[in-house]
Order: C-alpha cells, then structure tokens, then sequence
C-alpha cells in the first residue's frame, strides 16, 4: 500500500500506540516507584514525589528468604527446561517427519490444555505417599506436565520448516540418522531451541499453583512468596514491590531475546494438524 | 571412476499406493541418463531409493559391482544434487563442501586442496568463506553441485536441479553440467519434467509414466521413434496430432479421409495415427505425388516465434497444429481454408487399446 | 520406522507417566469417598461425587463465573490485540520498541499481575480510584457488581499482548498484492480490512483464539491474590473451587469429580475450535 496516510491519520496512530504504551507501562512504574519508596508513603497514592530508598531492596535481599526462593525457582526452571529439551526434541523431530502426524500433533496440544486441577490431586498423593511434598523434586514433575508439550509443540514448528532434503543430503555425505540430526538439523534450527527453552523456563518460573500445593518453607519458589505479600502494611507492600521485580526482570530480559521465535513456536504445530 | 548401475525388478509402495511397479533399468558407466516424466509418475521415487532414502517394497539394485539394496545411503559412495540445494545453513560453503570428505576420515589437508581445487574448476573460489543465506539461489545451485563433485563418486543423482533458477540461469548452468560431466566422466542419473533439458544433456533418456518404464533409449530414439503413445504425446513442442482410423484395405479410414498405408501391409484394425507438428505442411501442389496424408483445414491463429510460426487449425480430427518455417507463413491468416500433408515416414501408428507401436516414422534421419 | 519410534520412545514414557497415570489415578480417586483428612476410611462411592458436583450450587456457579470470564476476557483480548496489532503495523517510526514493550504483561508471573492490580484498584490506598476520584467518579472495583469484571479487565491487561503479538505476525506475513489489488478497483480501507485483512487472517486468529480460551479456562492467581473467590462467591473459579474443595477441606475424590467436568467442558470446546481450524 503505497497510499500516504495523512497527517491526521499518523498522528492518531501514534497517539493510539502511545495510550496503549502507558496502559501496559503504567503498573511497571508503579511497582518500581513502590520498591523505592520509603515504608511509611507507600499506601499514600497520592504521593509521587519522595526522597527514594533501598531499604525494601537491602530488608528483601539480606534478611528474607526471597534469595531462597529464587535459587529454587532457578533450579525447578533448569531442570524442567532441560528434560523437557532432551525428550521433546527427538520427538517433535519425529513427529515433524511423519506422515500423518495430525492426531499425535493434537494429542500434543491438548496435553498442553489440560487443566492443572485435574493433575494435581494425583500427583499430591503420589508425593504424599513418596514423601516428596515440600521438595523441589516434586515440583519439577508437575512442571514438566507444563512444559514438555509446549517445548515439543514448538519445535515441531521449527522442524517443520527445515527441509527433508537438509537430512537426506547429510545421510548421502556420509551421517547416520542419529549424525544427520545431532550435527545437522540441532545446529540448524538453534534459534527455535533457544525460544522453546525460554518460554518453557517462563511457564515453569511463573507457575503459581502447583508449587503454591506442593511446596512450603524452605521449598517455596518465588510466586509462591510473592503470593505470601498479601496485606495493606506499607511495609510488606514495599517488599512484595521488590520481590515482584526480581521475578518479573529475569524474563522480560529473557524475552526481548526471543520475541522473534515466539511466533512460529506458538502457531508452528498447527501448521499440518 | 565410472560404474554401471543397475535396478531390478524394483517395486515401492507408500501404504496401499504402488508407486513404482517393476522398474528394470541398466545405467551404462559414464552415461548422463535422464529419468523423465509428468509429475507422479515415480522419477524422484526411483532416484531416491536409488540414493537409499527410500527403502524399496522389493527388487535389488547394484552400483558397480556392490549390491547396495539394503545399505545405508553413507555406505553407497554417491553424491545428490537437490532441487532446493539443501547445503547447510549452519556451516560455510567451504565446510558445506567437506563435510562429506570429512566423514570419509579423508585428512584435512587433502580436503582443503580438493575443496579449493573443485571451487577453481566451478569458479567459485570467491565463495567458499561465505554461507549458505549469504548466496544467490544460483550461486548456491553452483555450491550444491561444487559439494558433490568434491566427492568424486561412484554416481551422481541430480533430482531436478535446475527447477528452481530462472531461464536464462537454467540455461547457462544445463550447459555447464555437460560440460562438467564430460570432463569428470562420472556416471550419473538425471531427475527432471522438463523435456528441453532432457533432450539437452541426455546420452539416455527414461521415459516413466505410472511407475513403470514406457520406454529408454537415445533423445533421438525418444523423439522419433516413440514406442508408446504417452511417449509420442509427453515428448515434443507443441505436441503431436492425433487422429484415429481404421483399417480399409490401402490405408486408414479417418474424419478427414483416407491415409495411405505402406503397400502390402496387412490389417492393422483400429488404429491411432500421431503426426509432429514440425512433420505437418500446408499442401500448395495438388499436380506432385498425392503425400500419405492430406486434410482439409482452417486455420484458427498463427503464432510467430521468430523464424519459425505455430499454426493452429481446425480439422475433422479436432484441433492440430504445425510449425512453418516464417517465408512459408505467406497466406495462412486466420479464417483460410488450407489443406495439410505429412508424408508417410512421418506417420506414426498406434494401437490405440495398448498404446504400443505398430509401425512408422525412422530413427534419426530428421 | 523403528527409528521414528525410537526418537518418540522417551517422549511416550514420560507422558504416560505425567499425564496418562494421573488422569486414570485421578478417575480413580473421583469414584471414591477420598478425603485426606481420612486416609484409612476411603470407600468406593461410585457416581456420587459426581451427583454431588451436579447438585452442588456452588459448583454451578463457578462454571458460569469461569465461562463468563473466559468470554468476557477472549473476546475483549481479540477485539484489543486486533486493533493494536493494526496500529502497530501502520506505526512509521519506533515500531519495533513498540512491539517489544507491548508484548511485556505476557512474560510476568500472573500472581504478581494480581498483587499488582490489587494494590493498584484498592479503594483507599490504589491510584486509580485515586485519579478517578479527581475527575469525580468512585467504583468500587471489587464490589460484588464489578469484581469478576475486573479480573476480566487484568487478564485483558496481561493477556492481549498474546493475540497483539499473533496478530502482528500475521499482519506482517500477508501478501501484498491483494491489497494492491484492492486499492486498484477502489476499495476502502474498512471494506479491504472487511472483506481481505480479516478472513485472510483467519487461520492466525483461530488457533490464538483456541490457546487463548484453554488457557483462560485455568485462572487461578488472580482470584487467589485479590478476591480469594468473593465478594461472596462472585468471583469463584472452578480451578479456584476445586482448589477449595481438595486442599482446603481436604475433600479430594469430589475435588477430581470436579476437575472431569471440567476437563469435559474444555475437551468439547477444544473439539469444536479443532473442527473450525481444520474446515478453514
């Protein structure tokens, strides 16, 4: 379309995407404005100007057990990310390449859909039973029910567009099917990895309720504490500010290097259902 | 090093589809043979399980002396040019290049001399430190067929290489692959649906259909002496006429009249008669020799190439056309009653139940 | 074949283990008297956690209130992320800083969004009923009238960055010369996005619509961190119900009864978007 827009229409657009902008951002500056200011202004909302402090950073970071909860949210992330690479990447491979693949594509979406209350009744008991509940063992096997089939739904996408003939050409130069995958077709579509292994870690870094059931104490991943900051008192409210944004920086940085993949990652499968 | 290849009996089915249906083919040492056909009719398929990227139903096929039915594609010493040019995007041309070599445990000295030496005989030594996205789509065709000859194998399988560059491109680089294959000898097996490119570059050409074998012989073999009607209508531009007859004693009994037959032929019954275009001419002498053939026609459009025109016309037999050299064109405008001739060993006799020849039309004389 | 079975082998194993045993251990558990309060005394009940979900008001209403959610949040998100997805591509300047800041709501932990908006509506203390008191108006955000929707407005907040991000996507991937086409015979902007931008965009908003709408069907943290199912139970979830049920009363065989109806209503749902995508 190589129609000028008019002036007006620009500046509509532009004043358009700028409302928007402030909706989005607007929460972002508040809770960064709360993690500063000092206990007894935080639940004054008309307050916009004060001396900042660190206070709710040094009492979160020194004398809470949000650094714990971190580390174990880090840790469930790592190794639900790392199983879930190890087994969904030959599959989606597999699935990529046959024919047919319509209903076990769907049946992997739909293990993405299943709702996690029907899931965490058994698995309760299970880890009742096993003495698991308040371990992180626990917790990364109801992630994995998250973060398996997103991962190989993903990068059924990216198989999808690598063609056959990549594979069929490395088989002629000399690779056994296990070579032509592991030194040709990985490499290749490393950038889907990279996405599938982000936004798995996020799903499995902002999860909520399982961990909210199955953990406690020392075990709680950081939603879980953030969820803990439940009162009106200046001060916790100043901590949870503090706590919000450590969990929320990891991934957007995360994110901002991913964005590109999102697209083909999350539509990708669909494409031969 | 040059290798027979042979296949036989060879059979493939996808599920409850049979896709190739006994093929027996024998690809002599140092041919340039191409397997040509419409879409489906099991060219690629063949190719492929001859590449070992399809395991076959059942047959067996032989590169040189090895029966290499059942082996894996690394372990038959060939080398593939693909439509899409498949290098890999993760490495240079370079690297793309060696790989092959490199599986091979060939030393890394060696395959840096025969990679620099294969990118000089291509002229594409600029290349090599580049990747694959880097490249235009014929630079990287030229990559991809630099990475095969690097190998120098027992055979080459080129699965319509040339499908995705533009004409002109197309043109330049069918030339440079004769040429190519002249100098390095090597055997290799030509997938495309293109006939021009067939008829081009061929020693050999297989005409398939249906996954079977309608028939192998030279380009010239192919053109004048089809031994199938799907051969005779597949191959040649614009294609061939057609018209059917029936036996009547001295000829062939038509909508436009009676076609000669040889004299003492016997009875032949129904039969489909085909006439190439360039065959056909506008009958100016009725005082001459009265042709084999001869029918009244009006000509619906004259197209002109530049020395040469095709003329389209309307007989009893539907709509034929010719090809007529420019001086000749004089007096054939639209709307003109005319009336064609073919001579007899021009004529090509089907029967139209098998398709099969019955008689007709020399090899090579044209 | 053997090889394709072997690369799918691993994935196979671990499904069945997290998800196939679960479900058959769960049926199991839904056709028992199961409560965790009483793990020597579990008897086989049959049908009647099921009866019992059925007659169960509370259950009722949950499925409205999640149902009302879900097509109250989608469609907001669709309409939203539509519109934005269209500014943005028309977006001259900044457009790629643009997209990167509107796609951020996505990537937080929802439990933080919920705190987030809590605190920010909160009557006394947030800064919007603040601001909104300056021009005059007072809503009581999570009064019994408005509070489900306002959990409706923060899953727009955090989710139409989602359908904005297929949408741009799609946007982008279109081809252009329809639209050249178009603008050649005359057509006007509202009639190209009418009759070309919408339905070639069809397949994108259909498979955004089916991930959307399963996802939506789980909230749980926003009810958790703001209204804890209240006012009364206005704003209860079935997840946030079956929550209740299971871990605060310990009452788990109803609590998985629960959850099948509830996985039956999103497998009919999916079932249906499915056979929409596949039509198309």
């Amino acid at each position: 379309m190589n129609r000028r827009p008019s002036r007006a229409a620009r500046l509509l657009t532009e004043l358009g995407v700028t409302l928007a902008l402030v909706l989005v951002l607007f929460p972002f500056v508040w809770i960064l404005a709360t993690s500063l200011k000092p206990a007894e202004l935080v639940a004054d909302p008309g307050r916009w100007v004060f001396a900042p402090t660190l206070d709710h950073w040094r009492e979160v970071l020194l004398r809470t057990e949000v650094p714990r909860n971190i580390l174990n949210s880090l840790i469930v992330g790592l190794c639900t990310v790392g199983i879930a690479l190890l087994v969904g990447c030959p599959a989606a491979y597999a699935l990529s390449r046959s024919r047919r693949s319509g209903p076990l594509r769907f049946s992997i979406l739909s293990a993405e859909m299943m709702p996690p209350a029907i899931l965490i009744l058994p698995f309760f008991l299970l880890f009742y039973r096993l003495g698991l509940i308040d371990s992180l063992a626990g917790v990364v096997v109801t992630h994995l029910t998250l973060v398996v089939p997103v991962v190989t739904w993903f990068l059924i996408g990216f198989f999808d567009a690598v063609p056959r003939e990549l594979e069929e050409q490395a088989r002629i130069d000399g690779c056994s099917v296990f070579g032509a995958f592991f030194r040709i077709l990985l490499p290749t579509i490393r950038p889907g990895l990279g996405a599938a292994a982000v936004f798995g870690f996020v799903l499995s870094w902002n999860d909520l309720f399982y961990a909210l059931i199955l953990t406690g104490g020392e075990s709680r991943t950081l939603p879980v504490a953030i969820a803990g900051f439940w009162t009106f008192r200046g001060i916790e409210m100043g901590k949870m500010a503090v706590a919000i944004l450590l969990a929320v920086v990891p991934v957007l940085t995360l994110s901002f290097f991913v964005q590109k993949h999102l697209v083909r990652g999350l539509g990708g499968g669909a494409v031969k259902m | 090093m040059a290798t027979t290849t042979v296949l036989e009996n060879l059979r493939k089915s996808f599920g409850e589809e049979e896709v190739l249906r006994g093929i027996d083919l024998r690809v002599e040492a140092g041919s340039f043979t191409v397997f040509l056909g419409p879409s489906g009719c099991g060219k690629s398929t063949t190719l492929r399980c001859l590449a070992g990227l399809e395991e076959v139903s059942s047959g067996r096929i032989w590169i040189g002396e090895r029966e290499v039915t059942h082996l894996e594609p690394r372990a038959r010493d060939i080398a593939m040019v693909f439509q899409n040019y498949a290098l890999y995007p993760n490495m240079s041309i370079e690297r793309n290049m060696g790989f092959g070599l490199k599986n091979q445990r060939v030393p890394r000295a060696e395959i840096r001399r025969r990679v620099r030496e294969t990118a000089t005989l291509l002229g594409m030594e600029s290349l090599l430190h580049r990747f694959p996205r880097e490249l235009s789509g014929g630079q990287q065709q030229r990559a991809a067929i630099g990475r095969a000859i690097v190998r120098n194998p027992n055979l080459f399988l080129f699965d319509e290489p040339l499908s995705n560059l533009d004409a002109k491109l197309r043109v330049d680089t069918r030339a440079e692959l004769i040429r190519l294959h002249r100098r390095l000898g090597a055997t290799s097996v030509y997938v495309t649906h293109d006939q021009e490119e067939a008829m081009t570059m061929a020693d050999r050409i297989v005409v398939m259909n249906e996954g079977r074998v309608e028939q192998a012989g030279t380009p010239a073999e192919i053109y004048f002496q089809p031994e199938t009607l799907m051969v005779a209508s597949f191959v040649g531009s614009p294609t061939m006429n057609f018209v059917d007859g029936q036996w009547c004693g001295s000829g062939w009994t038509t909508p436009f009249g009676t076609i000669l037959g040889p004299p003492e032929q016997p009875d032949t019954g129904s039969v489909r008669i085909g006439v190439r275009p360039d065959d056909l001419q506008p009958w100016k002498d009725p005082s001459s020799d009265t042709p084999a053939l001869t029918a009244p026609a009006t000509v619906e459009l004259v197209e002109l190439l530049g020395a040469r025109g095709i003329v389209t016309v309307t007989t009893a037999a539907g709509e034929w056309k010719m090809v007529v050299e420019q001086r000749r064109l004089a007096g054939l405008s639209p709307g003109s009653e005319i009336r064609l001739a073919a001579p007899a060993d021009r004529l090509h006799v089907f029967d139209p139940v098998s398709g099969r020849r019955l008689l007709g039309a020399i090899p090579g004389d044209g | 074949m053997g090889l394709r079975l072997r690369f799918l082998l691993p994935l196979a194993l671990l499904l069945t283990g997290i998800l196939v045993y679960p479900l058959v251990f769960a049926g199991w558990i839904s056709v028992h008297d199961y409560q965790l309060t009483r793990l020597s005394d579990i008897r086989f009940t049959g049908a009647e956690n099921f009866t019992d979900t059925f007659r169960n008001p509370n259950f009722w209403n949950a499925l409205g209130n999640t149902l009302i959610f879900v097509l109250g949040a989608v469609s907001l998100e669709l309409v939203l992320g539509l519109a934005l997805a269209l500014l943005v591509q028309r977006l001259d300047r900044a457009r790629h800083l643009a997209r990167s800041l509107l796609l951020a709501p996505m990537f937080i932990t929802p439990i933080a969004v919920g705190l987030l908006f809590r605190f920010l509506l909160n009557a006394e203390i947030g800064v919007i009923p603040f601001l909104l008191r300056g021009v005059g108006l007072s809503i009581d955000w999570f009064g019994p009238q408005l509070a489900l929707f306002s959990l409706i407005l923060i899953d727009t907040w955090q989710w139409t960055p989602f359908m904005f991000l297929m949408f741009l996507a799609g946007l982008e991937s279109l081809p252009r010369s329809p639209f050249e086409a178009a603008e050649v015979d005359g057509a006007s902007r509202w009639s190209q996005f009418l009759h070309l931008t919408l339905p070639l965009l069809r397949p994108v908003i259909l498979v955004a619509l089916i991930i959307r709408s399963l996802d939506a069907f789980k909230v749980f943290e926003y009810v958790f961190a703001i209204t804890r199912g209240g006012p009364g139970t206005s704003t209860e979830t079935i997840q946030y119900l079956i929550y209740q049920t299971g871990f605060r009363f310990y009452r788990l065989g109803e609590a998985a009864a629960m959850a099948f109806v509830l996985v039956a209503v999103t497998l009919v749902l999916v079932f249906l978007l499915y056979t929409v995508l596949r039509r198309s």
